[in-house]
Formats: structure tokens, sequence, C-alpha cells
């Protein structure tokens, strides 16, 4: 247990330290959001309307991107092996490195919803509703994420392939996630939709670290 | 002895194959061929639709059978992970391609059907757009099994692609349902499914059993070929470390 | 004793070695040498549960297969990358490395002293040469207490006093009963070395 929260601490003060990247994350997020009203018109009532579900694509596409940090980096300098020889249990070891990434995304969105939202005009009351389906569909994401790349480590880096991969699961909590949204814009309860939310992610988060360790013994040769 | 395990040497296999082969051959021409003509020619056309419903039996056992293989191919992806059988995880690499082209046809047959009876090649429907997502599964599928040079450890990846693949069927045709129903546009699909009239089921049902048969011819060749291929593989290894 | 039998590996779809099998006893030393390609690689991947093989691995007659878990608490492998991230200095490696281990926390000045790393204590990553993130790596053979070591080319990158280093602590290793299989195409001056040549391999 001591071990589990080591290990966290770890994992997360790697990701601090590697701010560059973590600026590039957010700075690609912006950048999504921004290109928008470009794609679709300035219009403020479309973009009003649309504003949460192009805050949750440019979400999705950021932890598309930020999905090579998870594992490729280990499994190319050595570190992966390391892994894979401790004794302590490997799910154990992914599960605490799962959450720190969500940590990390779910940081980043927090703050760049701000000026997202600010950008595409989305009304302020519909905030917590955003925030709430972040809180449960990231780690969702990143959960799936980490399966599709945990199959895909010993592979050449090719974010198409998972993308490919990623893009059937995804679609489900983008669907709950943005329906949560319009339902709070329409002054309906999103309540269903973010019970949907929390029953993908009640799924996928006890399966996921045993599936992805599965995935990563025997990925190594 | 255990069914599965029974035909679980590659060799037996191949000679079972080879068996079967021309008999399930022959039974899809001839249920293909019989449903064709009931299709085409002996069913009533809708009454709303006219002739344009005869490409139903085209479009529909496509997904059926498209659907139903993806299942097969978890099932057969489970028992290769738990079990270890050694043919399971040729069947799943067999059966992809075929799989993909069935759901490929059932997305253009149903492109085809559209434009005459919606008036676009496509909507974005929640069976097409279910149909859509099983489609990229299977690419997925494909595309990562090419990806690996070693078969062994692709087996093992694909297998659990697969698994949690047909964990996702289910959540992804909800949610599209879902996601369908919130937006409700105008209803272009008439909703037709709770009674279908019998002279239009039996050709779906015996174009259903055609499909199913030729899927079964093709995806025997296939595994005959693919154990042969390993067999080969195998063969110039141990000449070349001998 | 750490014995193996007819132990074969497939890898990347071709076969790298077949049935290979060896023995050995407390503070016995097995050199693996061969051509480049012959395995030897895979062989300590195999030997470590990394690489999937066929054949049989025993630990004092109990089949190691049937607990891997088992065989990593009593092994440690080092491979031939360093596992030394840019942004971390090598103290922090150190207590990383003991969060994945779930080991307590030893002295912390010998623990950097036993390959001459105390200067560098602070230093990141990115700083070191090769040597020293050669010597950072196998810090962790001091760090952690494993009877049987896995070592895949362990001199390299080492300059004479990082060799003489390493000869020692595997001597000291020895001594207390521990086993160590190493794979080097160098010549290592280590008495009463086992041997054992890779057939195949640079055709």
């Amino acid at each position: 247990m001591k071990s589990f929260f080591a290990l966290l601490h770890h994992e997360i003060k790697l990701h601090l330290r590697q701010a560059s990247d973590s600026a590039a994350l957010l700075l690609f997020f912006i950048i999504v959001i921004v290109l928008m009203p470009f794609a679709l018109g300035p219009e403020p009532e479309i973009l009003r309307r649309l504003a949460p579900g192009l805050i949750w694509l440019a979400a999705l596409l950021m932890s598309l991107l930020s999905l090579d940090r998870l594992f490729v980096q280990d499994a190319r300098d050595g570190t992966l092996d390391i892994w894979l020889t401790t004794p302590t249990p490997l799910p154990l070891l992914v599960l605490a490195k799962i959450l720190a990434h969500s940590v990390l995304i779910l940081s980043a969105l927090t703050l760049m919803m701000f000026p997202a939202a600010l950008v595409l005009g989305m009304d302020a009351a519909l905030l917590p509703v955003l925030l709430l389906s972040f809180v449960l569909g990231v780690p969702c994401l990143v959960f799936l994420g980490g399966m599709a790349g945990a199959i895909t480590v010993a592979l050449q880096r090719n974010p198409a392939l998972l993308t490919l991969l990623l893009i059937p699961f995804y679609i489900p909590v983008l669907i709950f996630a943005v329906s949560a949204c319009d339902a709070a814009a329409a002054q309906t309860s999103p309540a269903s939709n973010l019970l949907l939310l929390g029953a993908i992610l009640a799924l996928v988060a006890p399966s996921a670290p045993f599936v992805i360790a599965a995935a990563l013994r025997s990925g190594q040769g | 002895m255990n069914l599965t395990t029974r035909f679980a040497n590659p060799a037996q296999f191949s000679r079972l194959a080879q068996i079967l082969m021309p008999i399930v051959g022959c039974g899809a021409v001839m249920a293909c061929g019989v449903g064709l003509y009931l299709a085409l020619f002996a069913s009533p056309p809708d009454y709303q639709q006219g002739e344009t419903v005869r490409i139903m039996y085209v479009h529909v056992p496509a997904a059926w059978i498209g659907m139903a293989l993806y299942m097969a191919m978890a099932v057969a992806a489970g028992i290769g992970l738990v079990a270890r059988h050694a043919l399971a995880d040729i069947f799943c690499r067999a059966a992809a391609p075929v799989g993909a082209v069935l759901v490929g046809i059932c997305l253009i047959t149903g492109s085809l059907w559209g434009k005459p009876t919606w008036g676009a090649w496509w909507v974005w429907d929640a069976r097409l757009t279910s149909v859509l997502i099983l489609f990229l599964l299977y690419c997925g599928y494909i595309t990562l099994r090419a990806s690996f040079d070693d078969q062994e450890r692709g087996s093992k990846a694909g297998a659990i692609l697969l698994l949690i693949g047909a964990v996702n069927i289910p959540i992804v045709k909800f949610s599209v349902e879902w996601w369908h129903t919130l937006h409700q546009p105008a209803s272009l699909l008439r909703k037709g499914g709770a009674a279908i009239h019998p002279d239009m089921l039996v050709p779906l049902l015996v174009m259903a059993l055609g499909y199913g048969l030729f899927t079964s011819f093709v995806i025997l060749l296939r595994m005959t070929t693919l154990l042969l291929a390993r067999k080969i593989e195998r063969q110039r290894e141990r000449e070349e470390y001998a | 004793m750490f014995e193996v039998h007819n132990l074969s590996c497939r890898r990347g779809g071709r076969l790298v070695f077949r049935t290979l099998s060896f023995g050995l006893g407390a503070g016995g030393f097995l050199l693996v040498n061969g051509a480049n390609g012959s395995g030897k690689s895979s062989l300590l991947r195999a030997l470590a549960g990394l690489a999937p093989c066929d054949g049989v691995m025993s630990w004092h007659g109990t089949n190691v297969t049937q607990d891997w878990m088992a065989q990593r608490e009593r092994s440690l492998y080092i491979g031939h990358l360093d596992a030394v991230k840019t942004t971390l200095t090598v103290r922090e490696h150190l207590d990383y490395w003991q969060a994945l281990r779930g080991t307590a926390k030893p002295d912390q000045p010998s623990t950097l002293e036993a390959f001459a790393l105390t200067r560098l204590a602070d230093r990141a990553g990115r700083s070191l040469s090769a040597g020293q993130k050669r010597r950072l790596s196998l810090t962790r053979l001091v760090l952690h207490d494993a009877p049987l070591w896995l070592l895949d080319e362990p001199t390299t990158a080492l300059d004479r006093d990082g060799q003489a280093l390493l000869f020692d602590r595997i001597a000291n290793h020895r001594a207390k009963g521990g086993m160590v299989i190493a794979a080097s195409h160098d010549e290592m001056p280590i008495k009463d070395a086992q041997i054992l040549t890779m057939p195949g391999g640079a055709r």
C-alpha cells in the first residue's frame, strides 16, 4: 500500500518534470478550440450550442495525443522491463500510473475549460456539469487508452493505429458526456447521462489494471 | 474426448476441413441460389418502397453474419487465452477479413438502399451508425494483427482487443440508440422490425443460411491456408537452424 | 540450485535458440557468450520471465513457470537498457526503483558508493554519460536483495574502474551464496566460471 502511494507520487513527479510536454498538450487543446470557429463560422448561437461538444472533442483528441507517454517511453528506456520483473503486483503499478496520468489530464482540462468556454461563448452555468463530465469521463478515456496503449506497446509508435483502436470505445463516453451537458443546457437533469458515464467508469476502472497488466506481459518477448 | 480438444490438432483439422469444404460450399451455392430466387422473384415488393426493398435480402443477412462472426471471434479469443487452444488464433485471423467484408457489404448496400428510400447516401441512423462502429472494430483488429511481426505476441494482443471489443458492442449499441433518440431527427427510416411478413421472412432466412454457409466455406479455406503457411515457416526454420 | 532443461525460445517469429540446458549451484557464475544474434539476450529475458519459452526451469526442484512471482522475488534482471529517465536525479532513481520493488530503504550513502556515484547524487539523468548511466542501473544490484542475478552485457560502456567495481560486487555476491548469469561477448575475468556458448547467430 505504501509503495502504491510512493509510486503515485513518483509518477506525478515525472509528469511535472516533463513540463514542456505537458504544456504542449495544453497548447494542442486550445489550438483545436480556437480552430473551431474558423471551421464552423463565428455565429455566437451556433458556437454556444455546440460548445460542450467541441470542448469534449478537443479534450478527447488531447487525451489521444497524451497516450504516448503512458507506456511507450517506459518501454523505450527499459523501465518497463523493471516493471515486469519486479515482485510487486503489476496491476497495482499500472493503477498508479493510470491515476497519475488521469490527474494530469484532468488538471489540464479543469484549467483550460475556462478559456475554452469563454472563447466559445458557453453558458457559465454549464461549467459544473462539464467539470463533472470530465471527472467521470477522463478516467474512462485514460483507462481505455491505457488498454489500447498496452496492447500496442511492442509495436512501432503508430498514433493512427491507437486512434483506430480507441474510437469504438471512446464514442459511448463522448455521447454520454456531451449529452449530459446538452441536457443541462436544455434545463433538464443531466443525471441519467452522468450515471451512464459513471457506469462505464465502474466497468472500466476495476478491470483495466488487470487487462493492461496482461497486455503488457504478453507484449514482451 | 472433449469436442474442442479433438480438433485442436492442426493436421486433424486440415483433414476435417478438406471433407467439410465441398459440402459447405455446395450448400452455400444452393442456399444462396434459392435465396436469391426467392428474394428477387418470388417475394412480394414492399407496399412503401416497391422493388428497392429487395436489397434488404442482401443487406440484412450481411449484418447478421458480420455481427455473429465478431462474437464468434471474441469467444475464440477467450478460448485461446484461457484454454490455449491451438486453432483459436488461426480462426480469428481467418475470420477477421471475412467479417470486415460482410460488414462493408452491409454498409455499401445500406447506402445504396438509402438513396432511393431516404434520398441520402448516408444517414446517422442508430443502426447504420452501430454497424459503422462494428466495421471500425474489424478494421482495428485487422490493422493490429498486420502490425505485428511476431504472430504469437500479435495473437495475445488481438485476443485482448477482441474481448474488450465484444464487451463494448452492447455499450455502443445502447449509447448510439440513446444518442439518436436524444437528437430526434425526422424519422427517415420506418421503424419496421416487429412483424415481417413470412413471405419476406423466409427469403431472408434462406439468404442468411446461404451467407453463413459461404462464410464458413471461406473461413475453412483461409484456416487451412494459414495452417499450411505456418507449417512451411516451421519447416524452413528447422532447415535453417539445422 | 537453478536448473534449465531443453529451453527453446521464439522471438519475432524466428526460433532464437533451442534445447538449451544447464545447471547452476550456489555461488556459481555462468557466462553466456556467443556471436551477435545468437540469442544471449533472449535467453536472459526468458530466464527473467520476460520472454515466453518452452522447456523446464527449476529452482531447487520446483518448477519456475508455476510461480513466476517467486522467480521475480528471487531474481534481479538488468538488461542492456539503463532505465534512466532524463528528468530524475540519481538519488530519485534509487527511490523510484525501491518503490517499484517495495523494499525498505537501505542506507543511501553506501548504496551510492557501490558504483562510485556519491558525487553524482543530485545530477539529473540527462547529464549523465553512458558509463555513468550504466553504473546507475547496476546500483540496483546493491539496492535489492536477490539471490539470482541476470545481467545482460553488464560491462557495456563501463571504464576499467567501473568494471572493477562490478567484478567486486559479483565476487561478494557469490561468496554469500548468490548466483550470477551474465551474457557478454567480452571476456570476463571471473574465476570458476561456467561457460555457455550459444550456437547460431552472426551469419
